[in-house]
């Protein structure tokens, strides 16, 4: 009887020589070219231009004297907080951008919602400053939403829609994604989705991605639109 | 003279320069790695900005000068595979009607010129970068598993079932 787990791959798997032989054709180095100039320039830069925070790259938490109870209580307790700050950041924010916005609203970095299109209806908006995930929820789930950003700075802004929100895993259901290179001049984009899945769109989230090394922070307004409801025709009696 | 016995400035300098000099030499070999892993030059070379950003910020904590070429495979590697699972679920949306020509990719005229090479798109990130490592740096799997700081089973694992994949490719 054989035991599964350990000892299982006791020698090294071999593939055919017909494979081999092509996979070493297709990795064969002569093929490919070496890094460009622009890396090596960007090496030197990045070593010149910032000094490296030790430690730095990941989000440390000291548990120091915390024992296990103690630990998954902090633990649920930053959770806690982070969700308590989105939720607040994307209900408030859209009550002061884009329709409904009161002149007496304080001036906010993030831009103005943009208008629809001919046959789209404003449905939401929110945005940000930074790379935090924020999103926002639509009252129904819809087929077809646009996504139409406006967004500022030098990062990649990654708009995701789908039933649930949050970042997307591969446990999570089929979200959609349009993504937008954000430039430090400002630039206006949209695309428009449409939901392979039957449960629609209802919740669409947005992230800033980009250089690590790039302290600027992108700010963005993301407005979801819906296509506009079409009138009914009406029928003679 | 230590690190500690430096003036700041002078030891960010020297922090600066044994990085660059240290992480220079690998500097190709890094481009390749991401070039094979994405299938992409362009895209290669920000996968490659993203791992210099994030070795930079390490590097305060990289002690053993000798294993900065490990080290510095696994940010790629790392890097490569973020990417590989988010462009999965994202689509691009352009911002104007302007459309760029490009000349053909060094790495994607490589990989999609066999069937075997297509094939590739079908591995998982992690299998892939076993395969590539394997056949492109002709590295032994004790090396790759202290690469991808995983378990020598793993990388058996993961070759095994990347090479039964790939050899269907050649049986149709």
């Amino acid at each position: 009887m054989r035991l599964i787990g350990r000892g299982r791959w006791a020698a090294a798997p071999k593939a055919s020589p017909e494979l081999d032989s092509r996979l070493r054709q297709i990795f064969d180095d002569r093929r490919t070219p070496g890094a460009p100039d622009a890396l090596y320039t960007y090496l030197r830069e990045v070593a010149m231009d910032s000094t490296p925070v030790p430690g730095g790259g990941r989000l440390r938490l000291a548990w120091t004297g915390l024992g296990r109870v103690g630990r998954v209580a902090a633990a649920l307790a930053v959770v806690v907080i982070v969700m308590a700050g989105a939720l607040a950041f994307t209900t408030a924010l859209p009550r002061g951008l884009g329709v409904g916005a009161g002149p007496t609203m304080e001036l906010s970095p993030i831009p103005t919602a943009p208008l629809a299109p001919a046959g789209w209806t404003f449905a939401m908006s929110f945005g940000n400053s930074g790379g935090l995930w924020v999103g926002a929820r639509l009252g129904s789930p819809v087929p077809r939403i646009a996504v139409h950003v406006i967004c500022k700075g030098s990062e990649t802004l990654v708009v995701f829609a789908g039933p649930e929100g949050g970042p997307p895993t591969l446990a999570t259901t089929v979200r959609q994604a349009a993504l937008f290179q954000c430039q430090a001049t400002g630039q206006e984009g949209r695309a428009e989705l449409t939901s392979t899945d039957p449960a629609g769109f209802q919740e669409v989230d947005a992230i800033a991605i980009g250089n690590a090394t790039d302290l600027s922070e992108t700010i963005y307004v993301v407005s979801v639109e819906v296509p506009a409801a079409t009138p009914e025709p009406s029928v003679s009696p | 003279m230590g690190r500690g016995e430096l003036a700041p400035e002078r030891e960010s300098a020297a922090l600066s320069a044994e990085f660059v000099r240290l992480i220079v030499r690998h500097l190709d070999d890094c481009y390749k790695l991401a070039g094979y892993l994405l299938g992409d030059g362009g895209e290669a070379e920000d996968a490659v900005q993203e791992a210099l950003g994030r070795a930079w910020r390490a590097w305060p904590r990289m002690r053993d000068p000798g294993s900065v070429g490990p080290w510095l495979d696994r940010i790629v590697a790392n890097v490569c595979k973020t990417r590989i699972r988010a462009r999965q679920r994202v689509r691009s949306a352009v911002f104007d009607e302007d459309t760029e020509v490009v000349g053909a990719d060094p790495f994607r005229s490589t990989l999609t010129r066999d069937a075997v090479g297509r094939a590739l798109d079908r591995l998982s990130p992690e299998q892939r970068a076993v395969v590539v490592l394997r056949y492109w740096r002709d590295m032994p799997l004790d090396q790759i598993a202290t690469r991808l700081d995983v378990p020598l089973g793993t990388v058996k694992s993961r070759l095994h079932y990347a090479l039964r994949l790939l050899a269907r490719e050649i049986d149709r």
